[in-house]
């Protein structure tokens, strides 16, 4: 379980995240949308560790996640950024195998265990990244490099994923893809996911649960169906929205409305 | 100070093995072999830090601990060997770059590479500098910067 209690987090007096309290349920991915400034990011980096909360308190199964070491909070969750820090070559396969950094056993070199080239490989196949490992990473489209960041997410099989606006850099199919990725994974081994995005017909569909933040405080947690309401939404995001359904998913389609367009 | 004391702060400015005391010596290769060692001990979580802070902290890596280790043993293993050999210029510029472009740019490899080609340039340059004008002596921090220094200047320039 990996679940937020009334969490306050400050930067110096400026509140970030207020009160806020959520769980990732397993095999479910939550969609956190919300204005610039909202506290999303915030969020994120403190259901891993990153950020100490003012009040409240992170819950990594049962305990709070300070108590927990960096390299067993690595084991249960993993991130995803919007984008891979590289600053030196290496290869797609030595970028995911860092997934597996920590299950290495302390004493040893640190080598890659059969288990560790297992996994990755497995990986590696389920990302359709098996012909690419062994280019290096900055040779890859954007596309191929942020499935390769996700890649290694899921190579250090952790059951919570956090994903910090994952699909900014990329164009329509490879969003749908990499959210595919995630669904799938959730799917079959009741992972859990928490996507930070800017993107909310995306999180309408790929999301079981939306949660709506603004100024730090949650406007609304619910189904898509739930939270994707235009007053809400105008309240929030100050535009105003048409809501419809998707003709094929069924799922809320949201557009926002602009003085621009309102000739006819 | 006298003349022969001048001359040998000189040569060690230089970069000169002849002068090197053999009571430093044991210190030296004690620090070199344990340094090595907790470097490359630390190789994988360097690895990691070698793409960025961020993504290693995620991944598990204790990030000001393994920061700290790292500092303090490079410390001691620069000032042992400087203390021993005097400073030996443009060996720690020039090899570890050889050893990550020859062998690829994973620690748990780079490193010890990078430890013993730097002892064998060494080695090569200090034959050079007692052969090339014998009996007289060159110091060796003289031979080392005739071979590093075009080849720092190659590296800068491939980039």
């Amino acid at each position: 379980m990996l679940e937020a209690k009334q969490l306050i987090i400050k930067y110096d007096s400026r509140v970030a995240v207020a009160d806020v309290s959520l769980d990732l349920r397993p095999g479910e991915i939550t969609a956190v949308i919300g204005p610039n400034g909202a506290g999303k990011s915030t969020l994120l980096q403190a259901l891993n560790g990153h950020v100490e909360p003012a009040a409240g308190e992170v819950l990594l199964d049962g305990r709070s996640i300070q108590k927990w070491s960096r390299r067993s909070i690595a084991r249960r969750i993993a991130v995803v950024a919007q984008e891979a820090e590289l600053r030196f070559p290496i290869t797609v396969l030595e970028f995911v195998l860092g997934g597996r950094f920590a299950w290495a056993d302390n004493g040893v070199w640190g080598w890659e265990t059969a288990r560790d080239l297992q996994v990755t490989n497995e990986v590696l196949q389920e990302t359709e990244l098996t012909d690419l490992s062994g280019r290096l990473m900055n040779e890859l489209s954007g596309g191929e490099r942020q499935r390769a960041v996700l890649a290694r997410a899921l190579a250090t099989e952790a059951m919570f994923l956090l994903l910090d606006e994952p699909t900014a850099n990329l164009d329509l199919s490879h969003q749908a893809t990499l959210l595919m990725l995630v669904r799938s994974r959730c799917d079959s081994r009741h992972a859990s996911a928490l996507v930070v995005t800017h993107d909310i017909n995306l999180a309408a569909q790929f999301a079981d649960h939306v949660l709506l933040l603004d100024k730090g405080r949650v406007v609304r947690f619910g189904t898509p169906e739930e939270v994707l309401r235009p007053d809400l939404l105008e309240q929030v995001f100050d535009v105003k929205v048409l809501v419809d359904t998707h003709p094929l998913s069924g799922v809320p389609r949201v557009t926002p409305v602009h003085e621009a367009h309102r000739h006819v | 100070m006298d003349a022969t004391r001048i001359r040998s702060f000189t040569f060690w400015l230089l970069g000169d093995l002849s002068g090197s005391s053999k009571s430093l010596l044991p210190v030296a290769i004690v620090i070199a072999l344990l340094g090595a060692l907790v470097l490359t001990a630390n190789a994988r979580p360097l690895n990691l830090l070698m793409l960025g802070q961020r993504d290693a902290f995620d991944l598990g890596v204790e990030v000001g601990r393994v920061r700290i280790i790292v500092f303090v043993t490079a410390s001691l293993l620069v000032g042992s060997s400087v203390a021993a050999s005097g400073s030996v210029g443009y060996v720690g510029l020039v090899v570890p770059h050889l050893a990550r472009l020859s062998v690829g740019s994973d620690n748990r490899i780079t490193l010890p590479t990078a430890a013993l080609g730097g002892a064998l340039f060494v080695i090569v340059a200090d034959t050079l500098a007692r052969s090339v004008i014998a009996p007289r002596e060159l110091p060796v921090g003289a031979i080392t910067a005739l071979i590093g220094a075009p080849l720092f200047i190659y590296l800068l320039k491939r980039r």
